[in-house]
């Protein structure tokens, strides 16, 4: 069992580091958003009115669109987001979304790719088709299942070792790391493998739904319904006041407040208001929806009740993506997700620390190891890096360039492709001190940079509760005085031999 | 206020947990406890868990259920790293 837990975790380790880094920042991608559009100032107070606004400025700005699309600002995020399918003669560049503040002005700060990317990323990746990326992660994640079930069966002394994390001792710290950021938060580890590859079951498990259903697409109308815009009679109405609808929806869900709000055929005789529940009031992602006659405001239909089998799908989405979470549990969520990319990092450096020893000659080790230690340094080191440079890149890039979304992600892979480039011509002990120190300096460089350029420091964050601003500066300080610690300790660290006894010892420890 | 109490409940559980490992008490304590504080101990450590997921669920319903993991995982984490700093001294 211990040869295929190696090589399942070895194979996609990399890439599993690279999820689990930028999966635990979407845990706060609402955030990362909000401070990656410094312009935009404090969240809309009221939902209601957030979406009242919102249908006031799509009338004037979209008013022949088929669909409006109304994500009122929820309990983190800074602005309401719009969404609308332009009229078939619009033209090809007509604008499909804005952004509205509290007050129902349009949000006008820097284009940025925010949060959203590193959400994006850890499930779908980039440069690539999506459902390539949804691939390509499915068989990470499932071989990080396999890992981590074939791992508890290894790890022989679970319950003897549970409390040992010794420090400075080479090859046996590298194990209790590894041993105590895996076991500590194993129903995280499990849970997130887990859901996550639920969350996409019906891509890699296709057959129930091709056995059952003519086309895709009838599956998901069937288990999500999302209705076409009916057919217009060409004669013009005003939309029903939101206000009583809102009320009506929360009458009628209890404990639910509103989420997203579509309107169909807008300004249309048959236009229609549907109302979905948020998903952050309960532990089930999938909120139910309700119609409403957009001309009259009466409730007009509601989606049918979830069997068994969706409402459990439901919940372990929501346990994944963690939406429901307040603000304790979120940080429990971010966390964890920190000792699991901990965890898949120890994991790679084990894997090199252990058969260093064994090399015929330590300076010149075979090109597998060469290889294994070079995507190990390029990643563990590269992926923080290309975060940090990220961020860096939203503050530095200019305001008014095109494309500018798009150039902070390149910023992203260029400083990725940059460590791993570092990573391979080094010799490995400087690169990882070199690379280490490097991304240490950038996570200190972002409070620093932001500060100059947005005249939002930190000090003033805390004296004004701003703890969105805060709370990022703060995490991305000891990310640096992480980083920085780490560096010193690989500088100062000394190969010592192990007596042969002992080397014996550990090597059937750690088979 | 729920939250603190389901912190300081699983920092109890597993400060218990450790010192009720006979092995650990030199670790932490320097020195050995009796030999019939051990079983105790242990079993403290146990009752301490048990309580804080009543608690959550109590508090917090199945959302408690989720969060008082979470805090499983923190007073666990918590432990461990006082033991190896309390090693890495000595």
């Amino acid at each position: 069992m211990a040869w295929l837990h190696t090589w399942a975790g070895l194979v996609v380790g990399w890439l599993l580091f690279a999820i689990f880094a930028t999966g635990s920042s979407a845990y706060f991608q609402s955030e990362i958003t909000r401070w990656m559009m410094p312009e935009v100032a404090a969240p809309p107070p009221d939902r209601d009115a957030a979406v009242q606004n919102a249908i006031i400025w799509l009338g004037r700005n979209a008013a022949g669109a088929g669909d409006w699309s109304i994500s009122p600002a929820s309990k983190r995020d800074a602005a309401a987001t719009l969404y609308w399918q332009p009229p078939a003669d619009a033209p090809a560049a007509a604008r499909t979304s804005a952004r509205l503040d509290g007050q129902g002005r349009e949000v006008a700060a820097r284009a940025t790719a925010g949060g959203e990317f590193l959400y994006r990323f850890h499930f779908e990746l980039h440069y690539m088709p999506w459902w390539l990326g949804r691939y390509l992660i499915g068989i990470a994640a499932m071989a990080m299942l396999v890992a981590i079930v074939s791992g508890i069966v290894t790890h022989k002394k679970i319950f003897a070792d549970f409390f040992l994390l010794r420090i400075g001792k080479g090859q046996r710290s590298w194990l209790d790391a590894h041993n105590v950021t895996g076991v500590l938060v194993l129903p995280f580890h499990l849970m997130i493998t887990y859901t996550g590859l639920v969350t996409l079951a019906t891509m890699y498990m296709p057959w129930g739904v091709t056995a059952n259903f003519t086309t895709p697409a009838a599956f998901f109308e069937a288990t999500y319904p999302y209705p076409e815009p009916p057919a217009r009679t060409g004669v013009a109405a005003p939309l029903a006041p939101f206000a009583p609808i809102a009320a009506e929806a929360r009458r009628i869900w209890g404990d639910r407040d509103i989420g997203y709000v579509r309107v169909l055929t807008p300004g249309d005789r048959a236009q229609r208001i549907i109302v979905a529940s948020s998903s952050e009031d309960g532990l089930s992602a999938r909120g139910t929806q309700l119609t409403f006659d957009g001309t009259t405001g009466r409730l007009i239909g509601r989606s049918p009740p979830r069997g068994a089998a969706l409402e459990t799908e439901s919940v372990m989405v929501g346990l994944h993506m963690g939406e429901y979470a307040r603000p304790v549990l979120r940080w429990l969520y971010f966390l964890s997700g920190l000792a699991g990319t901990a965890m898949v990092g120890s994991g790679l450096v084990l894997w090199t620390v252990k058969r260093r020893a064994r090399l015929a000659d330590p300076a010149r080790p075979h090109l597998g190891f060469r290889l294994v230690e070079t995507l190990n340094i390029g990643t563990i080191a590269g992926v923080p890096a290309a975060i940090a440079t990220y961020f860096l890149a939203n503050r530095l890039l200019p305001l008014g360039l095109a494309e500018r979304g798009g150039r902070e992600v390149m910023a992203f892979f260029a400083a990725w492709a940059a460590a791993m480039l570092w990573a391979a011509v080094r010799p490995p002990r400087r690169a990882w001190v070199e690379l280490l120190a490097t991304v240490a300096a950038l996570f200190a460089l972002v409070p620093v940079v932001s500060a100059l350029t947005t005249g939002r420091n930190l000090a003033a964050s805390l004296v004004a509760g701003d703890w969105v601003f805060a709370g990022f500066d703060l995490v991305m300080l000891a990310l640096a005085l992480m980083f920085g610690w780490a560096a010193r300790k690989t500088l100062h660290h000394r190969a010592r031999p192990l007596p042969g006894r002992r080397r014996a010892a550990l090597a059937e420890a750690t088979a | 206020m729920i939250h603190l109490a389901l912190l300081l409940l699983a920092l109890a559980a597993f400060a218990a947990l450790c010192l009720g490992d006979a092995r650990r008490q030199v670790d932490l304590l320097g020195r050995k406890l009796a030999p019939g504080a051990a079983v105790p101990l242990a079993c403290g450590g146990w009752l301490l868990l048990a309580l804080g997921s009543v608690a959550a669920i109590a508090g917090l319903g199945a959302y408690g259920v989720v969060e008082w993991t979470g805090f499983l995982s923190l007073g666990a984490a918590a432990a461990v790293l006082t033991l190896s700093w309390r090693c890495a001294r000595r």
